[in-house]
Parts: structure tokens; sequence; C-alpha cells
């Protein structure tokens, strides 16, 4: 009889990249129908032009760099889907082929692929395009030619120009249920909230930063709005408009660069929370979520160092069976 | 089809069953392998004293004296093939605690093998434990249900050889209920969740025991614990070990001559076409590539996974997901020490803490990159004793 060996554990769990992947895609489902469903074949265009540049320059890109293609594990597919979500359903079709690119070379690829990066690698790539051509990204713009029953004012576009008592006119429910302009999926907000329920359900990712990147933009809004109400908008406007839902659960969570310690995350999370609504705040730009959670990546290494450290298991006579 | 894995360590009671004597045993052979003046071709007696420590537990002929990989290292093995012996009569003469003194009862157990005289000196608390330690194993719940009537019995008799006011006992929750009147004598009964890995000992000892703050335990699984205390009645060492044979279709107490070669046991459970047959549990346990490996005291579990079975080292990049940080007990960073390791940054995984790892698998277990985490724990481990080697010299 031929036996087989190795070394333990002989068991496994049966988990895979590939389940974690197609896992983040269905996470994104509802909202990715919610975008079909408003804007149709122009939304269908990006977001099938996304996915299949992924998956083509990760290709291409793994085979310069002489890098193991390995199995599909469906991770391209999740970044493309991912980055047409942040975007306008007009952007034109060289700036989603750039941005995507943009994405897999220098946010993943240049770092050794999935699992080095230092930076959401969708993050690179679009906050590459905002500062290049904030023209095309503007949504304001974009969406003029588009009839959808509902008041055209980007909510932040609003809010930066005409300070909060003008922000009163969105009525909370409307927003939520993705009554607004924004990028193709990330306006979804109620949409993105159940994939994220799903994901957290799931096990995919865990609820802290979440959580606190809530916390974190409600805490750092309230104390705004209790400064000057006229000025500083409701914390739950801060938190249901822009990239605020889709950057909770789906942009700050990426897993290599976000922490692995359970403080780390909770700071991460609150950092994210607290730099977007100073972004909102006191920069130029209205919607800083990408912003934030990339400076947040940058304190990551540090932030993975507040590991409480080992247990120290007491020691004594084990096993070995006395004689 | 996929059987449903379960870390969670609670069995149904299980007739505890027998098989027919081997052809022929391995008997280890501790310490320095001197056999004195016994050759191969000579007859032993059972209960014949070998060596101080070692006794005979079959009568039979030494067919062979030879060198087998056991628990993780080489060590002398004697093969001797058994006969029948109908004259054995293995009567409980004497189940009643006698009323000897205490260096009669000593004297019997050194004729059983046990050398314990350190362990009355020493201050340590002793921590019997009814917890099994690995999944698919259920030895010590069983034994606990078959001598739970004797329990208080032996208790007593032990504190009383030993010289200790009070006797640490860790039993599954489920079973509390069968022992928690032994708290009445001085037992300190702790109940602990059966589920992998808290019956690890040290795993045990550290969280069941937090508040009790013992001094340097030792640990003792209850099968040892008895069989201590049928020796200082009797006189007579127990050659038997209840295993715990497993595989897919399900799992069943078996008692076995310790020695008995894992080929035997298979054969008798009619189990053919094995894949990886592993002793201690499908986490922590040792894939065998000799069926002639015997069965040792240390032996609870043989676990039978056939080839369609086999998980697949898959070894591909980290994706940093952190689940082998969520589930480690011990809380160690394994994705940073495993990368350091990979990359021969042994020092790196020396100040993250890699010695402090018990390899119960459960990163392993749970990585979906499919990395064998635990090997690369591992080899961290042993390069960094060689490197203290080195600086040592």
């Amino acid at each position: 009889m031929k036996l087989i060996v190795s070394s333990p554990p002989h068991w496994h769990s049966g988990s895979s990249e590939k389940i974690i992947n197609l896992d983040f895609i269905i996470g994104l489902m509802p909202a990715l129908i919610h975008s079909l469903y408003f804007f149709g074949m122009h939304a269908a265009r990006v977001i099938a032009l996304c996915v299949a540049v992924a998956i083509l320059s990760e290709v291409v890109l793994k085979k310069i760099f002489k890098n193991n293609i390995g199995p599909f594990n469906g991770s391209a597919v999740y970044l493309g889907i991912l980055f047409s979500m942040l975007l306008p359903p007009t952007s034109p079709y060289w700036l989603v082929i750039f941005g995507v690119f943009l994405s897999v070379f220098i946010g993943r690829e240049i770092f050794g692929g999935i699992g080095s990066n230092p930076f959401s690698p969708v993050l690179v790539g679009m906050a590459i395009l905002e500062l290049s051509w904030p023209s095309h990204l503007n949504v304001n713009l974009s969406s003029v030619n588009y009839n959808l029953g509902f008041d055209f004012h980007s909510p932040l576009t609003a809010l930066k120009s005409a300070g909060a008592d003008f922000t009163s006119k969105f009525s909370l429910f409307e927003l939520s249920i993705g009554n607004q302009v924004g990028g193709i999926g990330s306006v979804a907000i109620i949409f993105l909230f159940i994939g994220g329920i799903y994901l957290l359900a799931r096990k995919v990712i865990r609820w802290e930063i979440p959580l606190f990147f809530a916390l974190g933009v409600i805490g750092m809004a309230a104390i705004f709005r209790a400064i000057d109400p006229h000025s500083f908008a409701l914390p739950w406007f801060h938190l249901l408009t822009g990239n605020v839902m889709i950057g909770m659960f789906f942009l700050s969570t990426d897993y290599s660069s976000s922490p692995f310690s359970n403080p780390g995350k909770i700071i991460f999370g609150l950092g994210c929370g607290v730099f977007t609504v100073l972004f909102r705040v006191l920069s130029v730009h209205e919607d800083g979520v990408i912003y934030a959670i990339l400076i947040m990546n940058l304190f990551t290494p540090m932030l993975d160092k507040l590991v409480s450290g080992p247990k120290i298991l007491k020691t004594g006579y084990f096993g070995r069976g006395i004689k | 089809m996929k059987k449903e894995i379960k870390f969670r360590q609670e069995y149904d009671e299980m007739m505890i069953g027998e098989i027919v004597l081997p052809e022929h045993i391995f008997l280890p052979i501790t310490g320095s392998g001197d056999i004195g003046d016994l050759k191969v071709g000579d007859r032993i007696n059972k209960y014949d004293e070998i060596f101080p420590g070692l006794i005979s537990p079959v009568t039979g002929e030494i067919k062979e004296h030879l060198k087998m990989f056991i628990d993780g290292s080489e060590s002398d093995v004697l093969k001797i093939a058994p006969v029948e012996d109908e004259g054995d009569n293995e009567s409980d003469e004497g189940s009643d605690i006698p009323d000897e003194s205490n260096e009669a009862i000593l004297g019997k157990l050194k004729k059983s093998g046990y050398y314990l005289e350190n362990i009355i000196e020493s201050e340590c608390d002793i921590v019997v434990s009814a917890v099994d330690t690995d999944p698919l194993c259920s030895v010590s719940q069983q034994i606990l249900r078959e001598n739970r009537k004797d329990l208080n019995k032996n208790f007593d008799l032990f504190k009383r050889i030993f010289n200790r006011e009070k006797i640490n006992f860790a039993v599954p929750e489920h079973l509390f209920d069968m022992v928690w009147k032994l708290q009445a004598q001085g037992v300190n009964v702790v109940k602990v969740i059966p589920d992998y890995p808290n019956g690890i000992p040290e795993i045990l000892i550290s969280s069941a025991f937090e508040k009790n703050s013992l001094k340097s335990p030792l640990y003792l699984k209850l099968e040892e614990f008895l069989n201590i205390c049928n020796a200082a009645v009797t006189g007579r060492p127990n050659f038997k070990k209840v295993i715990t044979l497993s595989d897919v279709n399900g799992m069943k107490n078996i008692n076995v001559l310790k020695g008995t070669p894992l080929d035997h046991i298979l054969k008798d459970s009619d189990i053919r076409s094995a894949g990886k047959v592993i002793t201690g549990g499908p986490l922590r346990g040792s894939a065998n590539f000799d069926l002639n490996t015997p069965v040792t005291i240390e032996t609870d579990s043989v676990h039978v996974q056939y080839k369609k079975d086999i998980v697949r080292a898959v070894n591909d990049q980290c994706i940093n997901c952190g689940r082998c940080n969520g589930h480690c007990p011990v809380n160690l960073s394994v994705n940073l020490i495993t990368r350091y390791s990979e990359f021969s940054q042994f020092e790196k995984c020396r100040d993250m803490g890699v010695e402090n790892c018990i390899e119960c698998g459960l990163c392993s277990f749970y990585c979906p990159a499919g990395r064998s985490l635990v090997q690369l724990i591992r080899l961290a481990k042993s390069e960094i004793n060689n490197l203290e080697g080195e600086i040592e010299q």
C-alpha cells in the first residue's frame, strides 16, 4: 500500500481566493443591478470595459513581470467592477482604459501582485484620474443629459457651493435609495449596504473597519455641525452621500492595504471617517473618501504593530507520557 | 461528497471494541536502547522486566531488534511475536484501595514501570484532563464515561500516594454532571468547552486554569492517571491503549495492545485502500509512511483519509486577509512570520515570538491561499534553533 505523507494539518476549510473574490463580486451585485436599471447601456459599457481591461492588463503585466499567472481567481474581475462603480456613466473609453490599467499596474502588479499592494489599487487609479481629468469625472457635468425624475445636483456640490442650509432639500430617504448624482454604483447607498451586510455575514470582511468608518464620519461631522449648523451639514447627510458607503464596505477593506490587527482596524476605520469629513469640509475637493483611505493606507504598517503580541503559554510537563 | 468538518469534540457514548492479538508487536525501547542479556530468538514472558521501566506486555519470542521512526524521532524497537497465553488471569481481584504504606505502593508502581518519586518531592500541581486533545478522538470522554463510578476512589488514592491536598481535573462541559461531586473531596473540577484547540495541554492549562495560577503543572491524560491508579492497586501495568479509529464514514473506539502495528488495526477494521494514515489528530498529527508503526501511549487517534479526500497543498501568494491571525490561539502575526520564514528572515520570526507557536494547525486550516503555514513556522523554529546552537559554539 502506497501512503501519502505531508506536513499537518491534514484538513482544510475549503475556502479559497476564488470564493472570497466571488463573495466580493456578489456583494457588489445589488449596486451593479441598480446602476444598470438607472443608466442602462451606458453603465453596462463602462462596467464591461473596466472588467475586460482589468483582466487583460493583469495577464499582460504578469507575463511581462514573469510572475506566475496562477489559476483564475477572480480578483481582476472584482477590481474592474469596483472601479466602474466609482466612474460616471459618461466616462470616455480612453479614461476607463487608462484608469483601470493604472490601477492594476501601479496599484498592484508593480508591488508584486495581489497581497503585496500598499494602497488599495482601485483608489490609486481613481486618484490619478481625478487629479488629471477632473472635468471628465465631474458628476454634475456628466449627467446633464439624463432625466431620471429627481434633482440632478450632486448633493456634495450643493454642500460645497451653497452651504448646509441648501442641503435640506435632499431628503435622507431619497439619498439612501440612490436618487442622487454620483458614480455609477457608488450612490446606490442602500444596495451597497445590503452587499456589505452580505460580506459581513460571510465573514469575508470584519466589522471593525466599516463600523468605525461610519462612526468617524458621524462623529467628525457632528463636531462641525455643533460649531456652525449653517455651513456644515448633518452627519447623516455625510454618511449617505458620495463614496462613503462604497468606501466603508469595499474600498477600505481591501485586504493587503488595511491593517490586520484589531486595534489597528479600529484606528484605520476611524481615521478614514475623520479624514473623509475633513477633506469634504476643508479642502477644494467635494468628496474626500478616496484621499482619506489612501492616507490611512499609509499608516497600515504602523497600525499593524499594534498587535498585542504573542500570548505566552504556561510551561510544564506536557504530553510525552510519564514513565 | 464533502463531509462537514467539525471542531466540536462532543461525541456520543460508544462501545470500546476489542481486536484480536496481532501477529507481531513492536515494543519501543526508551533510553539507551540497551536490552541487557536479551537477544534475538529469546523468549520473554508477560510482566518480565526487560530493563527498569520497560515491562514486556506479551509472552513471545523476540524476532528482531530494529530502528523505527516513532512520534517524530528514531528509536530502538523490539519486534516480538506473541503467543496466546491462556493462563492470564487479569481479574480485578483488588479494586479496593489497599491499606498499604506508601513505600509498598511505590514498590508496586516501580514493578509496573512507573518511577514517580520525583513527583512526590516536587511542588508541581497535577492536572488530570478528560478533554480530548484533537478532533475525531473520543478516548478521554469514553474512558471518563466508563470509569465515572471509580473516580472518587482513584482520586483519593492518587492524593494519598503523591501527598497532594488538591488535584485539578479538567472535564468537557457536557460531561461535567458526571463528576461535579468530586469537588467535595478536594478535586478542583474545571469545565472546558470541548472545542478544538481547548484540549491541547498548553492551552488547557493556560486558559482553563487561568484563575488557579498553577505552579509548573504536570499534565496527565485521564487514561494515564487511571493506569497509574490501577498499577498502584494491582502492581501490574495496563498494556492496553484505547484509540479512536476514524475515517470519512465514521469513528469507533477500540482497545488495542500497546505496540500493535497500525497495519493490524486497519486490517481488523477492513480498511484496505488508505491514502493517508494519520496518528495524532487531523490537525496536528503526523502522516505515517510505515504501517508497522506501533501504537504508543501518545497515540490517541488514528485517522484514515482516502485518496480522493486528501487535501492538496496549493501555496498561492498570501493575500493578507488576516484569517490566520484571527484564529491563532496564541495571537501570533502568522501572515508576517510565515512570509519572513519564506524569505529566510528567521531572526525577524524570532522577534515576533515564533517559538510560542503550538502548531495547532488552525492557521493553515483557514488559509484561503492554501499555504502550508505550519510547515513554514516549523522551518523558522528549527532554523532559529540551529542559529542559537551556532552562537553557543
